[in-house]
C-alpha cells in the first residue's frame, strides 16, 4: 500500500512502522541506486518523483525504529547520492541515525556537540535546528530545549511545525496559557487545518479541566468555538464531534449546578437552547459514525480504531447518565 | 456578506478545482477530434458540422454528469443538473468545454473530410 | 489525554478488505470504480467501428465518382444510411468509453473535502497513481522534523517484547 509509505512517519503505530520496514527491502530493490541525470538513462529507469525521496525518507524512520539499521543505512545512502552530504535535510537525517544508534548519553552528548558545531557555522540552518531542539527534549532537558524552539521561531516564525511542537513542550510543563498561544500562532499559518482546531479546542478543555489559571467558563466558551470550528472545516471529523460533545456536556452540567452567568469576558457563552442543539448534534452524528463504522460501510472505514472505541464508550457512558 | 468573508468561513480547495477542470478540459479535448473525425466520415458541412458538435459536446457533458458526478451531487441532495459540488460556476461544466475543444473539432474535420472524399 | 491522540499507542489496526455490497446512502466511489474497467474496451470496439466506418465512407466516395451510371448525383450528397449509424454509433461509443474512464472529480468545498477525508481515509485508495488521501495537515501534528527516534526505538522494542 503506497499511503502508508507517504504517511509522516510519527503518526504510525508500531504495527504500521514494522509493515512500512518490512517493505523496505524490496523498495530498494525496485529502484535504482543512483539517478542518471542523461535524458537517455531516464528513458530506461523508473520515474523519480518528490514521492520517491518521502518514501525514503519514511523507510529510513521506519527501520531506525524497528532496529533494522542496516537497511537504514541503505537508505541514508540512496539520499545521499542523491542530494549530497552537505545537504541540510541530509546531515539532519545522519544525526538521526546517530541519534538512534547512541546507545549511552555520552553518545547522545557527541551528536548534540555536533549539531552544534554545525549551527555555530550556519544558525539559520532549520533541519539541524530542529533535531538539536529535539534531542534537546529526548534528553529531559526540557527548559533548554524550550528555550531554544523560543529562539528558533524567532527567525523562522512562519514554520506551524515548530509552533505545533512549542505548545507540545508547553502544554508537558502543564503551562496551558503559553500553549494556546502558540497553537494560535500555528493557526494563523494553517488557519484551515481542521485537525489543528480541534487540537486547540483539546488544549483548551484540559486547561478549563485543570482549573488552574484563568476562567474555566472562559475557556470552555473558546474550545466550544475551537471544535465548531473544527467541524464546520470537516464534515463527519470523529475527533472534532467528540470534542464537542464533551464540551457541551460540561457547559450543560455546570449551567445546571451552578446559576450564575459568566462575567463579562471577550468570549461569551451561547444561549443555553443553542449549547444543548449542539449537544443532540454532536451525539447523532457520533452514533452515525460509530454505527457506520461497525456496519463495515466501505465509505467509512477511514477512522482510527482507537478514535472510535473511545467514542462508543464515551456515548454509552452519557447515556447511561440520561437514564439514571 | 462579502465574498471574500464567505471564502474564509468556507474555504475552496484549489487543488480539487485545479483536478476537476484538468479531467473536465482533456475529455472535451480528446472528444472533440473524435467529433471532427465522425463529421469527417459524413461528410458534413457547413452549419450542420457545427450543429453536430454542438449536440455531442453537450452529451458528452450530459454523460459526465451522469456517469461521474451524479450520484454523489445528488446524494448530498442537490438538484439535478446542479454541478455545485465539483465546479464553481454553474455554467463551467456545460459550456467551456464546447469553447475549448472547437480548434481541435474543425482540425480532425477538415482532415478526414479531406482524407475521405479525396 | 482526554481525547485518543492518533500517535498513542493503539493495537493491530489492519482493516479487512471492505464488504462488496453498500448501502443504498454510498456516494459515487464504488461504483465508478466498477465501472471503469468498461472504458478501455468500449473505447476500442468504438474505434474499431469508427475505422469502418471511415473505410466504408471512402470507398463508397471512390466507387460513386469512378461510375458513370449515375452522372448527375453529386457523390458526397447520398452516403447510405447504415455509414451514418455506424458512425454516430461508434462515436457515442467511444465518447461514453472516455467519460468513464476519465478520473472522478473532486469535492471543491472544503468541508466536504476534508469530510470525505476523514471518512474514507487512505483505505480505499488502493490504486497508486491516487495522489495522498489522508488529512494534509496530520504532518504537523506528528512533526516529523522533531521526531524523538530513541524513545520510538525503545517503544518498540516494549510492544515487540509485548507481542511476544
Amino acid at each position: 500500500m503506497p499511503s502508508l509509505l507517504l504517511r509522516p512517519h510519527a503518526t504510525l503505530s508500531h504495527a504500521e512502522a514494522l509493515q512500512v520496514a518490512q517493505q523496505a527491502p524490496e523498495f530498494l530493490r525496485k529502484n535504482p541506486a543512483s539517478y542518471s541525470a542523461s535524458p537517455f538513462f531516464s528513458l530506461f529507469s523508473p520515474p523519480e518523483s518528490s514521492n520517491t525521496w518521502t518514501i525514503y525518507e519514511n523507510l529510513l524512520l521506519a527501520c531506525l525504529r524497528t532496529g533494522d539499521n542496516t537497511t537504514a543505512h541503505q537508505c541514508l545512502e540512496r539520499l545521499v547520492v542523491r542530494f549530497g552530504a552537505s545537504d541540510e535535510r541530509v546531515t539532519a537525517l545522519q544525526g538521526l541515525v546517530k541519534e538512534a544508534e547512541a546507545t549511552n548519553d555520552s553518545e547522545l552528548e557527541k551528536v548534540l556537540k555536533e549539531y552544534e558545531e554545525i549551527l555555530a557555522k550556519d544558525n539559520t540552518n532549520v533541519p539541524i535546528s530542529k533535531r538539536r531542539i529535539a534531542l534537546l527534549r529526548a534528553m529531559g532537558k526540557t527548559s533548554e530545549s524550550i528555550e531554544a524552539l523560543v529562539q528558533f521561531l524567532d527567525f523562522s516564525s512562519t514554520d506551524a511545525e515548530a509552533w505545533m511542537e512549542l505548545a507540545d513542550l508547553y502544554l508537558s510543563q502543564g503551562l496551558y496559557a503559553q500553549a494556546i498561544y502558540a497553537q494560535e500562532e500555528a493557526l494563523i499559518i494553517a488557519p484551515n487545518a481542521w485537525n489543528l482546531h480541534a487540537r486547540l479546542g483539546e488544549v483548551l478543555l484540559m486547561a478549563a479541566e485543570s482549573g488552574n489559571e484563568g476562567n474555566p467558563q472562559n475557556y470552555l466558551a473558546q474550545s466550544l468555538k475551537r471544535f465548531c470550528r473544527s467541524i464546520e472545516l470537516s464534515d463527519d471529523y470523529l475527533r472534532g464531534y467528540y470534542g464537542l460533545k464533551r464540551v457541551t456536556d460540561k457547559l450543560l452540567d455546570a449551567n445546571s449546578k451552578e446559576k450564575k452567568s459568566a462575567e463579562s469576558d471577550e468570549f461569551t457563552l451561547p444561549e443555553t437552547s443553542t449549547i444543548e442543539k449542539l449537544n443532540q448534534a454532536a451525539t447523532k452524528k457520533l452514533g452515525d459514525i460509530v454505527r457506520k463504522y461497525d456496519a463495515k460501510d466501505p465509505l467509512w472505514q477511514g477512522y482510527d480504531a482507537g478514535e472510535v472505541a473511545a467514542a462508543r464508550t464515551y456515548l454509552s457512558e452519557s447515556s447511561q447518565k440520561v437514564v439514571r | 456578506m462579502s465574498s471574500e468573508q464567505e471564502l474564509q468561513i468556507n474555504p475552496i480547495v484549489q487543488d480539487s478545482v485545479a483536478h476537476n477542470t484538468k479531467t473536465l478540459t482533456n475529455l472535451h479535448s480528446l472528444t472533440a477530434s473524435l467529433f471532427g473525425v465522425g463529421a469527417g466520415i459524413l461528410g458534413l458541412e457547413s452549419y450542420y458540422g457545427f450543429l453536430f458538435y454542438i449536440a455531442f459536446s453537450i452529451t458528452t457533458s450530459l454523460l459526465f454528469y451522469i456517469l461521474q458526478i451524479a450520484p454523489s451531487s445528488l446524494g448530498e441532495g442537490r438538484a439535478p443538473l446542479d454541478s455545485g459540488r465539483y465546479y464553481r460556476g454553474a455554467l463551467e461544466l456545460w459550456t467551456s468545454g464546447i469553447f475549448n475543444g472547437l480548434p481541435g473539432f474543425i482540425l480532425t474535420w477538415t482532415l478526414f473530410y479531406g482524407l475521405v472524399r479525396a | 489525554m482526554l481525547v485518543p491522540c492518533r500517535a498513542s499507542t493503539k493495537l493491530h489496526l489492519t482493516f479487512s478488505p471492505a464488504p462488496s455490497q453498500s448501502p443504498a446512502s454510498s456516494h459515487q466511489q464504488p461504483r465508478s470504480n466498477t465501472m471503469a474497467w468498461l472504458s478501455r474496451p468500449l473505447t476500442v470496439i468504438g474505434l474499431v467501428i469508427l475505422a469502418h466506418g471511415c473505410y466504408s465512407a471512402h470507398e463508397h466516395t471512390v466507387l460513386s465518382s469512378t461510375s458513370v451510371q449515375h452522372p448527375t448525383s453529386p457523390s458526397a450528397t447520398s452516403l447510405p444510411l447504415d455509414i451514418y449509424i455506424e458512425t454516430i454509433a461508434a462515436t457515442l461509443l467511444i465518447c461514453l468509453g472516455l467519460v468513464l474512464g476519465s478520473g472522478t472529480p473532486e469535492p471543491i468545498q472544503w468541508h466536504t473535502w476534508a469530510g470525505k477525508i476523514e471518512r474514507e481515509g487512505d483505505s480505499t485508495s488502493g490504486d497508486a497513481d491516487k495522489e495522498l488521501r489522508s488529512n494534509p495537515f496530520n504532518a504537523l501534528e506528528a512533526r516529523s522534523g522533531f521526531i524523538n527516534i530513541s524513545k520510538l526505538r525503545s517503544d518498540f522494542v516494549k510492544y515487540q517484547q509485548l507481542g511476544k
